[in-house]
């Protein structure tokens, strides 16, 4: 190759990055700078140009794309102050999806060869694997849609301080609180009230609880619940978090944790098959969204503790 | 040595802060890319090349130069002048440059090592 053929090579391979309009004309100078350059070169090295001399030229500018991205204003869809939060949210999603996947998927495939776990694994990878990458998508769309909301609007967006400091509780929230659980708590045992006495035979069966869930299983079930409950009194009267009512919380999600998942994997909660599936779909729920809530205080806490007063 | 690489990348993030003036100091009269860079290279402040001729157009592109081809008798070459409103800007630049210099200068006579 000649050195002037490996020039219009680099050339046409920066110009085909640039916008249409600039490409003609920015490619033009280019190759006119590089041979100019080049010539400059072997001028001062006491011989004719050559393929190696060429190359290193061009090699100087950087990859191709480089130099097409130098001739445009940057794109930036990230803001770099926001990177850091977007790989950690990036990784610990696509980690959460990767282990309820392979959960679910060792769920349904019961493993009782070598043969089995390839095939779940398998079974994982295209179902989990690569479906998690949706999670990484949608974040880059959300910080992109973010980053782009503040450089078009500055000043609506500017840092303004929490209305409640990290210790002060709102006390309407925990009133809500108790009283959504509350309300929860007496429609999973009464969820015939919302048929209003009227509907058919068919539907109160299909709400219909299990016998055995009733006797063995409910009771620990409220009992975990009613431990918040109690959790969100105390907070109400006092209107503060302190260190022993944080632990405490942590402790109380992670009970209840635990409980909802003997209560789901011990048998059924419902007498009808569908009732039963959907309310432990939420329960399963309930259990990743409490242990990542508990998971990510727990952290605070530790990593707060050697600088929090004792009290 | 450890901050030999710290010393390389604190010293380049320098000379970025003041390529757009070297450029525009010596773009009073006009020039093509290859000249300019000589002529900064041979007054001590060589910038790549890399980074050079993409300045210059996103510097046309901001209305802070004007540029032509022009063949002189050679190949053809595309020049680069400042526009008014370019000028104007230099001349704000230089000013904030100096200010910062003198500053620095001050600093760094204060807080010279042994």
């Amino acid at each position: 190759m000649t050195p002037d053929d490996l020039i219009q090579s680099y050339v046409d391979d920066v110009a085909r990055l640039l916008p249409r309009a600039q490409r003609r004309d920015v490619g033009y100078e280019l190759r006119s700078l590089l041979t100019e350059q080049l010539a400059a070169e072997a001028g001062q090295a006491g011989r004719p140009a050559d393929e190696a001399m060429a190359t290193a030229l061009v090699l100087g500018y950087g990859r191709p794309a480089e130099t097409a991205a130098r001739y445009r204003q940057p794109l930036i869809l990230i803001d770099p102050a926001d990177s850091h939060r977007f790989v950690r949210l990036a990784v610990i999603g696509v980690a959460v999806i990767w282990v309820l996947g392979l959960l679910d998927t060792l769920m349904q495939h019961p493993i009782a060869s070598a043969g089995d776990l390839l095939g779940a694994l398998a079974q994982w990878w295209t179902d989990s694997g690569v479906g998690a990458l949706w999670w990484p998508g949608m974040l880059v769309a959300g910080f992109a849609a973010a980053a782009w909301w503040r450089r078009a609007r500055p000043g609506a967006v500017a840092w303004r301080p929490r209305r409640f400091g990290r210790d002060q509780v709102s006390r309407l929230g925990c009133v809500a609180a108790v009283v959504a659980g509350g309300a929860g708590l007496f429609l999973l045992f009464n969820g015939d009230v919302l048929l209003g006495g009227q509907a058919a035979p068919e539907a109160y069966r299909a709400l219909a609880m299990d016998e055995g869930f009733l006797r063995e299983r409910a009771p620990w079930l409220v009992a975990a619940l009613a431990g918040h409950f109690v959790l969100y009194a105390v907070l109400i009267v006092r209107g503060r978090w302190q260190p022993l009512t944080r632990r405490i919380e942590i402790g109380l999600t992670l009970a209840a944790c635990a409980v909802f998942g003997w209560v789901t994997a011990a048998g059924a909660m419902f007498a009808a098959e569908p009732a039963d599936q959907i309310v432990k779909v939420v329960l399963v729920a309930s259990i990743v969204v409490g242990l990542l809530d508990a998971a990510r205080k727990l952290y605070r806490e530790l990593r707060t503790a050697p600088y929090s007063p004792t009290t | 040595m450890v901050t030999e690489g710290v010393y390389d990348k604190l010293e380049l993030e320098l000379r970025r802060g003041v390529v757009v003036l070297a450029a525009l100091s010596q773009l009073r009269t006009a020039r093509y890319g290859y000249e300019l860079r000589q002529s900064l290279a041979e007054s001590g402040m060589p910038i790549e090349e890399g980074t050079l001729y993409p300045l210059l157009r996103r510097l046309e592109s901001q209305g802070v130069l004007t540029s032509e081809w022009r063949t002189d008798g050679g190949p053809p070459r595309r020049y680069y002048v400042l526009s008014a409103d370019g000028l104007e800007l230099h001349r704000r630049l230089t000013a904030s440059w100096r200010g910062l210099n003198h500053t620095v200068d001050l600093l760094l006579k204060g807080g010279e090592c042994p």
